[in-house]
């Protein structure tokens, strides 16, 4: 072996070793990563609008980061369309039941739920990436649905909250007059 | 905005010596590599003496015929009509033996079939299995290399076959990780106790509170609780609540 080739194969052997570490480090971060997702979407309390709209940033470019990757080439080529039909799914459904927004409510539960099922997609689809299944294009599109929903519920709950604030407001006003 | 300088120099020094470092590390690993090599840049390969080299004059037109070879078995295959170049490929550098089995192909062209040569450039990629391969395939790859199965346990071709299996699982969890920690930061009032109980499952509660109460806690407070950074926050408030309130009292 000339110079070129012994070197490649002894920074390989180190890729190999910063690889797996990586791979071990991305195993454990992925559970805190996920709570403190969960614990920043679903808590209404502080300046929620700001920390959700950075969560969303957040769920888009992680899950435009996956599905982009060389492994889904050609796969769920409907993904554009799916996309925004369930964000408009999930940001017109809170807004339209703004009834059962609760004020008093600490949390979200609705969002935490969507946030944790959009993560556990994310979860089986890298365990079947890993174990070499091929075509996942069925729970690609369930994970492009979810993630649409997460989305615009994130826009539609937050929404919803702050008008039902503003009705609640404006009701004794309207009762007094 | 105040700078603070003792901070400045502290990324500079760290900076400095992370080059060094990284420099130290592929130097140690030149000089071993060369020591092992016996100083030779590049296997030497006898093709050369076979095929002449092509010159090209200003202006000048030639018309030559090329055998190619497809280097990548999960790609698809060119259509009609693609447009094809010729250009230096750096995987003739990185993969392993594939300039050895060129260069035996090229050496005695009337020796080989094309279809074993190709099986062969496959073969290198690490996807295919010497037990699988024809006894001719075999035969070949022998002839070129040296060596029966010579992929098998190569690093290189561990790494790639490593990187194509994890590597996007890899950056989507790392992605993640580090977007959601800069959404904790940037967008949470404590962001080190919430940090904290992310983390204390996976380690003892001692060392837990350790991380996150020590001085990178303590900084990723202090930048949460930048007046600056709240006031951002109040206004993207401020701004969406108002939207909001003129949608709602349109619609009313």
């Amino acid at each position: 072996m000339g110079f070129l080739g012994t070197y490649g194969y002894i920074l390989s052997i180190f890729g190999i070793i910063f690889l797996g570490l990586a791979i071990l480090l991305s195993l454990f971060v992925i559970i805190p990563a996920s709570y403190w997702l969960f614990s920043s979407l679903s808590s209404n309390r502080g300046p929620a609008v700001f920390r959700r709209l950075f969560a969303m940033l957040v769920i888009i470019l992680v899950s435009s980061s996956y599905l982009n990757s060389p492994t889904f080439y050609g796969m769920a080529q409907w993904r554009k369309t799916t996309l925004i039909c369930s964000f408009i799914v999930g940001i017109v459904i809170p807004v339209l039941r703004i009834d059962l927004v609760q004020l008093d409510r600490l949390s979200d539960r609705i969002l935490a739920s969507l946030a944790g099922l959009w993560w556990l997609i994310l979860v089986i689809s890298e365990a079947l990436l890993v174990s070499g299944v091929e075509g996942q294009s069925v729970l690609l599109y369930f994970f492009i649905a979810v993630t649409g929903i997460l989305c615009g519920a994130i826009l539609g709950t937050t929404a919803a909250r702050i008008a039902k604030q503003k009705l609640v407001q404006s009701e004794p006003e309207a009762g007094s007059s | 905005m105040m700078i603070d300088i003792a901070i400045i120099s502290k990324i500079r020094k760290a900076a400095i010596w992370a080059g060094l470092s990284l420099a130290a590390f592929f130097g140690i690993i030149a000089v071993i590599s060369l020591v092992i090599s016996g100083g030779a840049f590049e296997k030497p390969m006898q093709y050369r003496s076979v095929i002449p080299d092509i010159t090209l004059n200003p202006g000048e037109r030639k018309v030559l015929e090329f055998e190619s070879f497809c280097l990548d078995s999960g790609r698809g295959s060119p259509r009609r009509g693609d447009d094809y170049s010729l250009m230096n490929t750096p995987a003739i550098k990185l993969r392993p033996y594939l300039r050895d089995i060129f260069n035996e192909y090229l050496s005695h062209p009337s020796r080989w079939k094309q279809g074993d040569v190709q099986q062969a450039v496959w073969y290198t990629q690490g996807n295919k299995k010497w037990q699988d391969l024809q006894p001719e395939q075999r035969d070949f790859i022998m002839t070129a290399t040296g060596k029966e199965d010579p992929i098998s346990g190569h690093p290189v071709i561990l790494l790639s076959r490593m990187a194509s299996i994890f590597g996007t699982v890899v950056k989507t969890n790392l992605l993640l990780a580090f977007l959601v920690l800069v959404l904790m930061v940037i967008a949470l009032p404590f962001p080190s106790a919430y940090m904290e109980r992310g983390i204390s499952w996976m380690v003892s509660p001692r060392l837990a509170q350790k991380i996150t109460r020590g001085r990178p806690g303590e900084m990723m407070d202090d930048f949460a609780l930048n007046p600056k950074l709240q006031s951002l926050r109040s206004h993207i408030d401020v701004l969406f609540t108002r939207l909001v309130y003129r949608i709602f009292s349109r619609r009313r």
